[in-house]
């Protein structure tokens, strides 16, 4: 009789480990994502030694089409390009929304930066153990970031200090690969400037900001019919004027070969930080111009907007390519000045850039 | 009445016995304060000899102290040193004050026996005739009750025997159950068994499948151009098989283990012993048995 008793504790015990079968699990993949890449966000800390100097970053992927080289490594694509004339700060953080691409397959590079200061000031890296230029490569810069926010655009004054990827100088050079870019950059003219300035404000101290973006570029992923939007460039300098009195090859305008791909829009957004606080405001002296335009080799789209005597909107400059060597390339040139409408500073879109005292 | 009588018994026996010569059985009228009732009637004729009169004190004296058997028994030790015959009247009336009937039945017969003629011997024999009815009476009932508490030892020895019988049969019937274990038992607990370990091998599976995802994608993410989807499916489903192998196969080796433990059903032919079944669904499997320790 007493055995009776113990047959609904045995059913009992049965029906908890079905339970337990159908709610627990040995292992399983679901913490696993595909690579969507994610914004350029480096801080860079103790640079004082290059303040002076210009400093260039690239941000590469390898795409499976580079060249190889000689001792074996492999050219990268340049995805984006940043570019100080000079660096101007010894602490800062640049964001660069959605411009790293993601590991395209298994054993390529993933999106990273590699940049260096023209120590050497030849406007080329160099890397010689005697008189070499200083540069550094990040890889996978993606890989460790919080997925949730990786492609979010974001200004660095409002972003966490924490998500993206901090760099402390050190002299443990990288010998960079010139990456391949794109047949098509952008140029971005200065012209009468200091005159469009309010009253009391020393040109010299205006710093000036160059964003370039891509408006519904192929997306990053490859997917057919996915578009995004994304940063493909960014120059600066922190003094207008020297930039205008330099007799050197960027006399006047800034820069950014190779970056852009032939047919597609894009939008140049040019910022001056009038007021000289490092932060471009919305609603104060602080300015920006807005240009949209389609990059091509065959169109001179913006040829209205110039009024040089030649009506020219088409200059050359130089590519980057895997040797090093310049190659000739078409520049979509803007021609900026104070006759210019201003548009709207967007506080949270416009800074790219927190220097850090 | 007793306190009252006793210190006459003792003048009267003391005084006789140190005075006068035994007399015989015949003189019993002699003695002026006989009374057949009581200690006073003890005889005293023919205590002549030393011994026989030490037993006569000692039995007066445990008379006294209302020892009635032991002083019966002193009377009767001294009748059989003097032969006086009215120490078995003594003894008669100590054994009657004990209450020990068929002592005094002897005594007093055995006094009748040896003073036939005494003064009130029709009365004596009336009496005698008396107490020997009752002897018998209760001769048969003592008989009666010694054979009832046979009778009932040998109930008691018979229920003890069964008992006994009983927890033996019990325990052999146990020994049998251990030693005939469910047969089916072994097969679903074998199945269990089989089932776990093939849940063990895709738990290996599973986590081979896991480490090739890992060495692909560090960090859990994956390159643009990796198939994550068919590695996620085939990891989840290895790990699926692994979780349904694993519990399954422990819950039907649980089940297996009960089912060694369940009666064949000899005893109950109107019920099955064992009902097992086991069912799976978007939630898991379950396994059931029904069956009659």
């Amino acid at each position: 009789m007493q055995h009776e008793n113990r047959m609904p504790r045995l059913l009992l015990l049965a029906s908890t480990l079905a339970f337990a079968a159908g709610c627990s699990i040995v292992n399983d993949a679901d913490d696993f994502v595909i690579d969507e890449g994610c914004n350029l966000d480096l801080t860079i800390e103790r640079f004082i030694p290059h303040v002076r100097q210009r400093v260039e970053y690239r941000v590469v992927h390898e795409d499976g089409d580079g060249i190889v080289l000689d001792d074996g490594r492999v050219t990268p694509r340049l995805d984006a390009l940043a570019v100080f004339e000079p660096l101007g700060f010894e602490n800062g953080r640049l964001i660069m929304p959605g411009s790293v691409f993601p590991q395209t397959s298994t054993g390529l590079r993933a999106g990273g930066v590699d940049f260096w200061a023209d120590v050497n000031r030849t406007m080329g890296f160099q890397f010689d153990p005697s008189s070499a230029d200083h540069g550094w490569s990040l890889s996978d810069i993606c890989r460790d970031l919080p997925r949730a926010t990786a492609n979010v655009p974001v200004s660095p004054f409002f972003a966490d200090a924490d998500e993206g990827s901090v760099f402390v100088h050190n002299v443990d050079f990288d010998d960079l690969i010139d990456p391949d870019g794109l047949p098509l950059g952008v140029e971005v003219e200065f012209e009468g400037l200091a005159g469009g300035l309010p009253d009391g404000v020393n040109v010299d101290d205006v710093r000036v900001e160059v964003h370039v973006e891509g408006v519904e570029l192929p997306a990053r992923s490859g997917t057919l019919g996915e578009r995004e939007d994304r940063a493909v460039g960014f120059w600066r300098t922190n003094s207008i004027r020297a930039l205008l009195d330099r007799d050197l090859i960027l006399t006047g305008s800034a820069q950014l070969p190779s970056i852009l791909i032939d047919g597609e829009n894009y939008r140049v957004r040019v910022l001056l930080d009038v007021d000289g606080d490092d932060f471009f405001a919305a609603g104060g002296t602080d300015r920006a111009f807005e240009f949209e335009f389609p990059a091509t080799e065959a169109g001179l789209p913006l040829c209205a907007l110039r009024r040089d005597e030649n009506g020219l909107c088409e200059r050359t400059g130089r590519k980057f390519n895997s040797a090093g060597e310049g190659e000739d390339v078409t520049l979509i040139s803007v021609l900026v000045n104070p006759r210019d409408e201003p548009s709207a500073v967007d506080e949270a879109a416009d800074n790219w850039l927190q220097i850090i005292p | 009445m007793r306190r009252l009588l006793a210190p006459l018994l003792t003048l009267a026996l003391t005084a006789t016995a140190a005075a006068q010569p035994a007399a015989p059985a015949g003189d019993a009228s002699e003695d002026e304060e006989y009374d057949p009732q009581g200690p006073a009637a003890l005889r005293t004729q023919g205590l002549d000899d030393e011994q026989a009169r030490l037993r006569f004190q000692v039995a007066q004296r445990l008379y006294e102290q209302g020892q009635f058997e032991e002083a019966g028994r002193e009377f009767e030790r001294a009748y059989d040193l003097s032969q006086r015959s009215s120490l078995l009247f003594n003894a008669y009336l100590a054994y009657r004050d004990a209450g020990l009937l068929p002592q005094a039945t002897r005594a007093l017969a055995g006094y009748l026996e040896a003073e036939p003629d005494a003064e009130n011997a029709a009365q004596l024999r009336n009496r005698l005739r008396s107490m020997e009815a009752r002897v018998t009476e209760q001769e048969a009932a003592e008989a009666e009750a010694e054979a009832e508490r046979l009778r009932l030892e040998a109930e008691a020895q018979r229920l003890e025997e069964e008992r006994a019988a009983a927890i033996a049969a019990q325990e052999a019937r146990d020994r049998e159950d251990a030693q005939s274990l469910n047969p089916l038992g072994y097969i679903v607990g074998g199945v269990g068994l089989a089932m776990v370990g093939g849940g063990v091998a895709a738990g290996v599976i599973s986590s081979g499948e896991r480490s090739d995802l890992e060495d692909a994608c560090p960090g859990n993410v994956c390159p643009v151009d990796f198939d994550l989807a068919a590695s996620q499916d085939r990891v989840n489903a290895a790990s699926l098989a692994a979780d349904v192998l694993l519990f399954g196969g422990a819950a039907v080796m649980v089940v297996g283990v009960g089912l060694l433990f369940l009666r064949s059903g000899e005893d109950d032919e109107d019920a099955p012993s064992t009902v097992a079944g086991a069912a799976c669904g978007p939630a898991g499997c379950m396994a059931t048995v029904q069956g009659r320790f």
